[in-house]
């Protein structure tokens, strides 16, 4: 460039300077044309790595966030959940009675608020939606428990609400402790209640159904038997209890007499249970 | 490019600690400096877009045509550093491009005589230079090989001789002979340019 510039300075007539010079704006221009073009392509460049490092950071945001709440949410029902033996809810229906009031939790599935009597003739008794408890099972003879849980499995058809139970205000807490079939909480709010209403029939018939799903047969009978006779509408699930607290507390005997009883009324709801208990009892 | 890169993309602005070397560099058409002002006043263009009613692609146009102007003024002295951020400079100029651009918008709805007081004389001067760069670029593409390549990697793509002979982009191995066919090349040029002028326009 310097020699074209010495010559300019030497030899070059004004027109030739004129010229020179608008080659030298020209290319000048055409050089800041080109950077700013360069510069962008790599601005675009820049700006779509940015974009796109937003939408990653806004993903793992997003799925960090959702995995807080799904944590955060499992462990908050965690306590609560149903136990293992609740998943079969869906597959088997309750047993429930004649005259049962209507389930507060599952008002929609008819199949399981079927009342028993109501069963088809030939149909299949379902099996019971949960295992007899087994907290007490263990009385010495491990062989002799273990046939008699085993028994109780195939005879557990208890069901909550009760029957014909109208539950207060201030049954709210235990009431909730037993649909959630927590049944140490459910107690020890009874055993509360029950300093404050030591004979309200509700408490005695809830309390009986607690220790017997807890597995105290004898406790559950002492309640019971308070109530034999004084509720029509309770009587039928009651009766079927009993013959279920009597099996806990290891009075076969007494238990068969029972339900052989109720198995000749013809529409007693549990007559099925019954029929069942006694086949399994003669055996 | 590493996950690392990607994640956090390299801000051009960090190499310059300083407001004079950014101008420095932006007299060297140092293609960092100049991403480096146009990020900064980016935010600005949209605004200025948005503002003037132009489309919303038009602020990368509104940035690169300030830019070019901005350059022009570094280059020809009209612009001289005082110690402020030249992204700030910049700014001016983009609204006033934006303006430009909203009046030229305008003026295919009304008349033209309502518009004869609002000409910028930057933007005329853009105006004058691209069209000088548009006869280069003709002149140019008539001088031919190699003379074209050796006058475009020198003055306009801004490569060192030592560089282009390193690379070995022309016939020409050493910086001397490049330097004295480069000098021959840009007489044609003029040479050309000169009898554009007197035959044709001026």
């Amino acid at each position: 460039m310097e020699d074209y510039r010495q010559y300019l300075s030497d030899n070059a007539d004004e027109a030739e300077r004129r010229a020179a010079a608008q080659v030298m704006e020209g290319l000048a221009e055409l050089r800041r044309e080109v950077r700013v073009g360069e510069v962008a392509a790599e601005r675009a460049a820049l700006y779509r790595r940015l974009f796109w490092r937003r939408i990653f950071i806004s993903i793992v945001a997003l799925a960090l966030v959702a995995g807080a709440a799904y944590l955060f949410f499992w462990n908050k029902e965690t306590p609560v959940a149903p136990p293992p033996a609740l998943q079969q809810q869906e597959q088997y229906p309750a047993p429930p009675a004649k005259n049962q009031t209507p389930p507060v939790e599952k008002t929609d599935d008819r199949k399981a608020n079927e009342p028993i009597a109501g069963l088809r003739p030939g149909e299949r008794l379902s099996n019971p939606r949960y295992p007899a408890p087994e907290g007490t099972m263990i009385r010495g003879d491990e062989t002799a428990d273990k046939a008699r849980k085993a028994l109780l499995d195939q005879l557990w058809y208890t069901d909550y609400p009760l029957t014909g139970v109208r539950t207060g205000q201030s049954f709210t807490k235990a009431d909730e402790s037993l649909k959630k079939r927590d049944f140490n909480v459910a107690y020890l709010e009874l055993e509360r209640l029950e300093g404050q209403m030591a004979k309200n029939d509700t408490l005695l018939y809830l309390k009986g159904y607690c220790l017997m799903e807890m597995g105290e047969g004898n406790e559950a009978l002492t309640y019971f038997d308070r109530l034999q006779g004084r509720h029509a509408d309770w009587e039928p699930q009651l009766q079927w209890y009993r013959g279920l607290a009597m099996l806990l507390a290891d009075e076969r005997e007494k238990a068969l007499a029972l339900f052989k009883q109720l198995e000749a009324r013809s529409k007693h709801p549990y007559r099925r249970q019954a029929e069942k208990a006694t086949g399994l009892l003669s055996k | 490019m590493r996950m690392m890169e990607w994640l956090a993309p390299s801000n051009p602005c960090r190499q310059f600690d300083g407001n004079e070397r950014l101008f420095q560099a932006l007299k060297r058409l140092d293609n960092t400096a100049i991403l480096c002002v146009q990020t900064r006043a980016m935010p600005s263009a949209r605004k200025f877009a948005q503002q003037y009613g132009l489309p919303p692609d038009s602020a990368d146009e509104v940035l690169n045509q300030s830019t070019l102007i901005f350059l022009r003024k570094i280059a020809d002295g009209s612009y001289q550093f005082q110690g402020h951020a030249p992204s700030t400079y910049l700014v001016e100029i983009m609204r006033r491009v934006a303006l430009t651009m909203t009046r030229k918008q305008q003026k295919t709805h009304e008349s033209l005589e309502n518009h004869h007081d609002l000409h910028d004389p930057d933007v005329e001067a853009a105006h004058r230079q691209r069209e000088s760069a548009d006869l280069v670029r003709q002149f140019l593409a008539q001088i031919g090989e190699p003379c074209k390549t050796v006058i475009q990697l020198h003055h306009i793509d801004g490569y060192s001789d030592e560089e282009v002979v390193r690379q070995g982009w022309t016939r020409y191995s050493t910086t001397d002979s490049l330097k004295i066919k480069r000098s021959d090349c840009m007489k044609k040029l003029i040479q050309i340019a000169q009898k554009w002028r007197t035959t044709d326009n001026i």
